[in-house]
């Protein structure tokens, strides 16, 4: 059915081009449908959350947002490494067995991977990074992985923010989220 | 509608084509509905807006969490109202931005530059932007602010070489500052061409806040360019996307008057205009138009609500210009003129500071100070008609008759701009 | 002799001429591009598990008020990047664009070329869906198994933001318990699109990003 509408608008606007280059009636301008020409240049990227506002520095930000991730490691690596020791002085490894140099590579290249085979969390306790849910604590994940240390338990203060769910609660059907405040 | 309502519509029409002259653009049934709004509804969306961020920063452990939309919504109430105090409010608000942030933060260093701005404290935000550009987010921003702040100041060659860093003639942005450095190097037709450039941008990005400002101003252009249907146009096209546009109004009460010589519609554009916002150059307008209607009364009434208004301190340098040319109009104060004058040129060393001094000395009896500065630093230097005119005025009374009657075909074909009283001086040079 | 001259001849008003209000009124644009700052990302499995949801976010922080004339930016593509073999540069991309009030969708489709800069891949249409209208019920177009959404939600991110920046800047040691949500109350502006798995490579993990995209 789609389709069929689509083919329809396709020939209208056909019809109505054709309609206005024979005629020399400047009224009959028949809106000719969208343009959707034309080059579209980079402006801002993200993947996963709170990593650009972490870890890349003011001055970075501009270019972070236009180097392609399949550049940012080696573009990045190091400075977020800096940053993440600046962060955290003590940093050895994290929850995940990375040491500093490992980690930061993994999140300077900023794509979210996503699992097509079953569940899809930012971290569970079971999954990690198969995804981004609506409902993930990704701020809790990450600053555990940043502060928490090898156990996770380190710096107690600063691993979690204490703010564990949305205000509003989620659709379990398309689109998911929940309608606007007004 | 009502038949009484189409009746006195009727009766207005015939009205007002006993006084339709060949130069008639405006036609009251255009623009009627939006002199009649029963509410501002920018003003109310901008409280809405600070209610909404005032009750979360009452929740928040950081009393500064949202000073930066409070900020906006204080911003947003002095566009609706012309109210200065809302403007010094955003800009407490936005100081206490800056210390939360150790001002280190670009973007509250550039909301407060845009603030200073608007108060013509131009040195202020060239401050706080250089150090913005050194801190280098968003970088392209910066440096199209930066533009406009050397430019206000003077300093052409800057303000140059920022315009070239930024150069992308798709970029809206970039179109209006290519437009107003035309305008400055005195090329209308440039000017115009960026103008019209920029508002197909805005059109197409569908953007009401740029699509609006894109038909003012080149409303305005038109208007320079003498192309008052054109410039009708444009004003009825912001209305129709915010029909509280003061600016718009006023634009229209300035064809009704200038070009087709109705003061009395003009007025009653502006009194509309005036029950909701209060800038202190609308009781300069009126003023004019009161002083064509040849009302001293009623003319001098609205500078003396003029003088009242411009008392608050809060005005602080946004008023210096015009209370130059307030005070050599009336041959008053003109020590103070010259003092006045003489701090803007230190302020923003441009030729419109200059000419106003040059102007100041004249009205004083110091010909030869005016005629050297008028030489150094204004003829030559700017196309702008009240520069020009004051110019003519100097040289004419210096005995170079045959330079006036050089500057004379312009600023005759000016005389829209300048307006009916000094379109008569102009004829008379 | 000359000052009384001109005393006589130039007591005209020349103030408040129009056009030396107007020169003020071109100081203070905007500058714009705020419209295109991506304020979040999600990918996750739909309500049918076959599929898989992409959200992308722009221009947070809307309170109530704010969200009743928040638009989205024509001149801007929102893309969805999908790495389907592992080397982080796009195999597939799903493209929105905002025209006239409804939001046209493209893809999956493979990219016309990977990096910086995009065509709209016309060849791909997929659907187009109304703009839903603030405070309005969810218009919500389906095609081929595909799911499309774009207008204002309830932003889903939830942080203490500000105690963030306070520990950050020094000023705070800690987190309080509990936390302020700084996003709570307000909206943002979404495109969400379901898609099948197998339109993105069947099995296996996929990388994904979004960018957004300044037609020039």
């Amino acid at each position: 059915m789609k389709f069929n509408n689509i083919k329809i608008a396709a020939i209208a606007v056909l019809i109505s081009l054709t309609a206005y280059n024979c005629s020399n009636d400047d009224d009959s301008k028949e809106p000719s449908g969208p343009d959707f020409s034309g080059n579209y240049i980079q402006e801002d990227q993200m993947a996963r959350p709170a990593i650009n506002t972490v870890f890349v520095s003011m001055g970075q930000k501009d270019a972070f947002n236009v180097t392609v991730p399949s550049n940012q490691g080696a573009a990045y690596q190091s400075s977020f490494e800096s940053r993440l020791l600046a962060l955290n002085p003590g940093y050895t490894t994290n929850a995940l067995g990375m040491d500093a140099a490992t980690f930061t590579g993994a999140l300077a290249t900023d794509v979210l991977t996503v699992s097509l085979d079953g569940t899809t969390t930012f971290f569970d306790g079971t999954n990690v990074l198969t995804g981004r849910a609506l409902a993930d604590d990704v701020i809790d994940v990450e600053l555990l992985l940043i502060f928490g240390g090898p156990m996770g338990t380190d710096n107690g203060p600063v691993t979690s923010d204490h703010v564990d769910a949305n205000d509003k609660p989620f659709l379990s059907s398309f689109p998911y989220l929940a309608a606007p405040h007004m | 509608m009502n038949s009484k309502y189409i009746l006195a519509m009727c009766f207005l029409v015939i009205l007002s084509s006993c006084n339709t002259s060949p130069n008639k653009v405006t036609n009251v049934s255009d623009y009627n509905d939006y002199l009649e709004l029963a509410e501002n509804k920018n003003l109310m969306d901008a409280e809405k807006e600070y209610a909404f961020w005032t009750a979360k920063t009452e929740e928040a452990h950081n009393p500064y969490s949202y000073s930066s939309q409070i900020a906006h919504a204080y911003a947003s109430m002095f566009a609706a109202t012309g109210k200065i105090d809302y403007l010094k409010l955003a800009e407490e608000n936005l100081i206490q931005l800056n210390e939360s942030k150790n001002h280190e933060s670009s973007g509250a260093m550039k909301s407060l530059a845009a603030n200073y701005i608007s108060q013509h404290k131009f040195k202020e935000a060239l401050q706080l932007l250089n150090k913005a550009e050194m801190n280098g987010d968003n970088l392209k921003g910066t440096q199209k602010m930066l533009f406009d702040v050397h430019l206000e100041l003077g300093n052409y060659k800057m303000a140059k070489a920022y315009l070239a860093k930024f150069e992308n003639m798709s970029d809206f942005d970039y179109l209006i500052r290519l437009a107003k450095w035309s305008d400055h190097i005195g090329n209308l037709d440039a000017a115009i061409t960026y103008l019209e450039k920029a508002k197909t941008v805005a059109e197409s990005s569908n953007m009401k806040g740029i699509k609006q400002w894109s038909y003012t101003n080149l409303a305005d252009f038109y208007g320079h360019a003498g192309r008052i249907d054109d410039s009708y146009a444009h004003y009825l096209m912001a209305l129709e996307l915010d029909p509280n546009d003061a600016y718009a109004k006023k634009g229209i009460a300035w064809i009704v008057y200038s070009h087709e010589k109705n003061p009395d519609e003009a007025l009653r554009i502006l009194n509309s205009v005036m029950r909701d916002y209060h800038a202190p150059d609308y009781y300069l307008l009126k003023s004019e138009i009161h002083e064509f209607k040849g009302d001293m009364a009623a003319k001098d009434e609205q500078l003396a609500l003029y003088i009242e208004a411009v008392k608050n301190k809060a005005y602080g340098d946004m008023y210096n210009q015009y209370n130059v040319l307030l005070y050599t109009q009336e041959n008053q104060n003109l020590k103070e003129a010259i003092a006045i004058s003489k701090s803007e040129i230190e302020n923003r060393p441009t030729p419109h500071s200059y000419d106003l001094l040059a102007w100041s000395y004249f009205k004083n009896g110091q010909l030869e100070e005016a005629l050297n500065l008028t030489r150094n630093h204004v003829l030559g230097f700017t196309s702008e008609p009240l520069a020009l005119y004051h110019s003519a005025e100097i040289l004419k009374a210096s005995g170079y008759l045959d330079e006036v009657k050089g500057l004379k075909p312009d600023l005759m074909d000016s005389t829209y701009e300048l307006g009916p009283l000094m379109a008569e001086k102009v004829s008379q040079l | 002799m000359k000052k009384t001259k001109i005393l006589v001849g130039v007591a005209v008003i020349t103030v408040a001429g129009f056009f030396a209000i107007a020169a003020d009124h071109i100081d203070a644009p905007a500058v714009t591009g705020g419209t295109n700052d991506i304020t979040d990302f999600y990918a996750f499995q739909g309500q049918d598990n076959n599929n898989i949801v992409f959200v992308a976010n722009v221009q947070g922080l809307l309170s109530p008020t704010a969200t009743q004339n928040a638009k989205f930016d024509e001149n801007t593509m929102i893309e969805i990047n999908i790495d389907t073999d592992g080397d982080a540069v796009e195999d597939l991309v799903i493209q929105a664009i905002p025209k006239d009030g409804k939001m046209y969708f493209f893809g999956p489709v493979a990219p016309a070329q990977a990096g910086l800069m995009s065509t709209v891949r016309t060849s791909g249409m997929s659907s187009s869906v109304g703009i839903t209208a603030a405070g309005a019920n969810a218009v919500v177009a389906t095609n081929a198994g595909k799911s499309f959404f774009a207008g204002p939600r309830d932003d889903p991110f939830f942080f203490d933001f500000d105690q963030f920046n306070a520990i950050l800047a020094g000023t705070a040691t800690g987190f309080n318990d509990p936390g302020t949500d700084k996003f709570k109350g307000t909206n943002v502006l979404s495109v969400v699109v379901e898609v099948p798995k197998t339109m993105i490579g069947g099995s296996g993990n996929i990388n994904s990003w979004v960018e957004t995209k300044r037609k020039q």
